[in-house]
């Protein structure tokens, strides 16, 4: 079921009125219905795996339980195996075709007569969020940060929980467990915020990531007949794609879940806007990038040790990300693509003392712009190898961008995106210290005025979905 | 709550009553007919051109029906074997069903006052079309979308929006790329499009897969004409049909059509075509007493039903698939009907 679907729509209408009008005021049964829908939600897709999933959150619930009564070596010894068990699961379905063909292709190279059978099994749904989401659990449940969670259905739900199921954000256990156990009252102001915040992520996905997707689409399909200009603008279309499709379904989840009295993190602060490639990643995927921060490069030493090892770090990190998006070496020099520009950085920073942040919150100077479009323009050609299909297409992309004539008649096609986009970042200008992203705020602007463009972009939303080709949410196959 | 809900509801009340309005604009048919032009349904915008080509249809036997027709009828063989002054011409468009074509007749004989010599009105030889062509809210007017609710379209929500998107899309256009091919993909001079040529085992291979269906499609109408009480796993499956697959709306558009056309006095047959498995059973008849059966406000008694018995027909070499004919078998489908019409 896809949140730009009608029988989403169907879906939440029946859950919310089940959840406050039905079942209002008995917490553990709301909890029970919401565990319901999500299984019903994710079902949806291929039903079986709901097993696999089921498999996971029983060995990560036993684990907490188990972690927290013990102490010493046999507490160490709990988390590795449930990590070590949560993780398998992840390596066997994403990552064990990718191993077997690298293996296959070095045994040829040395002229080994061996190959293993790949198992080309198909990906469960989000299967890398719900994963990072229970490992987040166990590592918080062994640092003595989070009290195990006793009650099987609220574990569950927290694994499950269907608006931030399939992509995310990675909520942490410390957020949401809480929150379930909460005796909840309807809060007006914030179901409203929800719709507000649901509307604003249907545009962007609808509107703004499927009109772009035809571009990017029509860019990377193309790109040996197409001008170097073309190309450029087809990779900025790949940019505003992915922005759209992700910040969107990350909208759509958090005010999803507003509904249900729920607050979710907030995933994406006006990521091209950053004025460098730190703030970037502060302002990208924040439940991936603080859940690596927190789990994986501050054990390391984080930015704390000195000379190799903060690059070592760096890499490592960065590199974990690209793989954590797909088994494929695309991914993987995207990543080590962030890693060398954040490491080149990082020596400016030390060697310049030069300050952070020079963004939006002091306003805009000819300066900041400057900074703000080198930054996106290096974030767009790491984006060329995420969105490519192979390592090879990628290079070929970029080369031609330089060995294509600059322009030809393919570019005016590719301007007429500017009408969509340059509004689109003028809106997200106004809405930069709006709470949650959410559009407008009432602060900014009067409800009229609110309700007038609200009104247009429901339009246009319905507009684009029956006119354009939809695009499956990218995030999904994560 | 009750703040929220009545707040939500006057929004939604407002952005229904702006939908609405922009349901009811009515853009010029050109504009409509221009979107399918590069999509697989250019047909449609061949028959606009045609129709907008045309003064008088008194001596034209026009044919209307899905990809079987427009695959299937022959018209340019049709008009040189025919040394008398009566024109043949296939309006066949890819998918369609009976809700497109009622729309399309009523443009040709009542907007454009056309009134052709016969209508041929051509059925897959073992069911009604099913569900709504995706074009349904270009070549229907939102007069006639609103009248399809009342006729029990099912999809009437997704036509209306369609509609209404269709609307708003002559202004967002701009900023949408056209991601059809370079050229309007029908050009050809008649109305007929042949299809590709498959080997005779690839189309066995298909017969094999999808027999089963097909055969479950007849025994229901064996079962229904048989009478008798009939299982509730029967019942449930047809009801499914009727409403979920809007066959009920489609029957309702066929009457409709007929209706029409005997009120302005226009002679029609109905064509069942002949599919490889209808051919090899030799049960073609059950689909013709179904729609005897089905359709009781129409005359049998002045309007044939044909049904194609040429035992030809059970060789998996004039087809493509398990109802699409190749050029070869259209000849010989085309050369059946005009021996009927001919016959008639």
């Amino acid at each position: 079921m896809l949140f730009n679907s009608p029988e989403f729509l169907l879906f939440l209408i029946i859950v919310f009125a089940l959840h406050w009008f039905v079942l209002s005021g008995k917490t553990r049964m709301q909890s029970a219905l919401l565990l319901v829908s999500s299984c019903i939600f994710y079902m949806f897709f291929i039903p079986k795996y709901i097993l696999i999933l089921f498999i996971t959150i029983i060995i990560d619930y036993i684990a907490g339980i188990y972690i927290a009564k013990s102490e010493g070596r046999k507490r160490k010894i709990y988390l590795i195996v449930s990590i070590i068990s949560t993780c398998m699961v992840l390596f066997v379905f994403k990552y064990y075709d990718f191993f077997v063909s690298n293996a296959n292709s070095i045994s040829s190279m040395l002229g080994w007569n061996y190959s293993i059978t790949a198992m080309k099994i198909i990906l469960p749904i989000g299967l890398s969020f719900h994963t990072f989401q229970s490992l987040s659990y166990v590592i918080e449940v062994y640092r003595r940060k989070q009290e195990p969670e006793k009650d099987f259905v609220i574990y569950s739900l927290y694994v499950m929980y269907f608006p931030q199921l399939v992509a995310g954000p990675i909520e942490r256990a410390g957020n949401l467990l809480h929150q379930f156990h909460a005796k909840k009252k309807f809060n007006f102001k914030l179901a409203a915020e929800g719709l507000h915040q649901i509307l604003w992520g249907l545009f962007k996905k609808v509107v703004i990531a499927d009109t772009c997707a035809a571009y990017a689409n029509h860019a990377f399909g193309h790109y040996h007949d197409l001008s170097g200009m073309s190309l450029v603008l087809g990779a900025v279309a790949f940019a505003f794609q992915i922005y759209g499709d992700f910040s969107g379904y990350s909208d759509i989840a958090i005010g999803t879940s507003k509904l249900f009295g729920i607050h979710l993190m907030r995933n994406f602060n006006l990521p091209y806007f950053a004025t460098n490639i730190a703030e970037f990643w502060r302002r990208w995927h924040i439940s991936l990038s603080t859940w690596f921060r927190d789990y994986v490069y501050f054990p390391l030493g984080g930015s704390r040790v000195d000379g190799w090892k903060l690059y070592r770090n760096v890499f490592v990190i960065f590199v974990l990300s690209g793989i954590w998006h797909g088994a494929n070496w695309t991914f993987i020099i995207w990543g080590a693509i962030h890693a060398v520009v954040y490491s080149i950085y990082s020596v400016v920073v030390k060697k310049t003392r030069h300050k952070e942040d020079l963004s939006h919150a002091h306003g805009w100077s000819l300066k900041t712009f400057f900074y703000g479009l080198v930054t996106f323009t290096i974030v767009t050609i790491a984006w060329v190898f995420f969105r490519a299909a192979d390592v090879n297409e990628a290079f070929q992309y970029l080369v031609g961008i330089v060995h294509h004539p600059m322009f030809g008649s393919d570019v005016w096609s590719f301007v007429n995106m500017a009408i969509l986009i340059i509004p689109f970042c003028i809106l997200e200008w106004f809405n930069r210290n709006s709470i949650d992203g959410v559009i407008f705020s009432a602060q900014q602007i009067k409800p009229v005025y609110r309700m007038a463009i609200e009104l247009v972009m429901a339009l246009l939303i319905i507009d684009c979905f029956y006119t354009l080709n939809h695009e499956q949410f990218i995030y999904f196959q994560f | 709550m009750k703040t929220f809900l009545k707040k939500s509801l006057f929004r939604l009340l407002i952005f229904m009553v702006l939908l609405a309005l922009v349901f009811f604009i009515r853009l010029p048919r050109s504009y409509y007919f221009s979107i399918p032009e590069k999509t697989d349904f250019s047909k449609m915008t061949w028959i606009e051109n045609k129709l907008n080509a045309t003064e008088s249809f008194d001596n034209t036997i026009v044919f209307v029906g899905s990809s079987i027709t427009f695959n299937g009828i022959n018209d340019s063989l049709l008009n040189a074997w025919d040394t008398t002054s009566t024109q043949y011409l296939n309006l066949g468009i890819t998918h369609t069903c009976y809700a497109i074509v009622d729309a399309m007749l009523e443009n040709i004989i009542i907007d454009r006052k056309l009134h052709p010599k016969k209508v041929m009105l051509c059925f897959k030889g073992d069911a009604m079309a099913r569900n709504i062509h995706n074009m349904y809210s270009l070549v229907a007017d939102s007069e006639q979308i609103l009248t399809s609710a009342a006729d029990g379209n099912m999809l009437f929500v997704p036509s209306f929006l369609k509609r209404a998107s269709w609307n708003t899309h002559a202004l967002t256009h701009y900023f949408k790329l056209d991601e059809g091919d370079e050229k309007e993909r029908f050009v050809s001079n008649y109305g007929f499009d042949p299809q590709r040529v498959r080997d005779s085992i690839e189309v066995e291979k298909i017969y094999t897969r999808l027999k089963a269906g097909s055969e479950a499609n007849f025994n229901s109408i064996e079962q229904e004409a048989k009478g008798g009480p009939q299982s509730l796993k029967l019942r449930l499956l047809l009801t499914k049909i009727d409403y979920m697959e809007n066959i009920k709306f489609q029957r309702k558009s066929f009457e409709r059509s007929a209706a029409l056309l005997d009120k302005y006095g226009i002679d029609y047959d109905i064509l069942l075509y002949p599919n490889l498995i209808s051919a090899r059973l030799e049960k073609s008849y059950l689909m013709a007493d179904y729609i005897k059966r089905t359709f009781t406000g129409i005359d049998f008694t002045k309007h044939s039903v044909i049904t194609v018995t040429d035992p030809a027909f059970k060789n998996a070499s004039l087809y493509v698939d398990m109802n699409h004919l190749n050029p070869k078998g259209a000849e010989k489908l085309t050369e059946v009907v005009y021996g009927e019409l001919g016959e008639e």
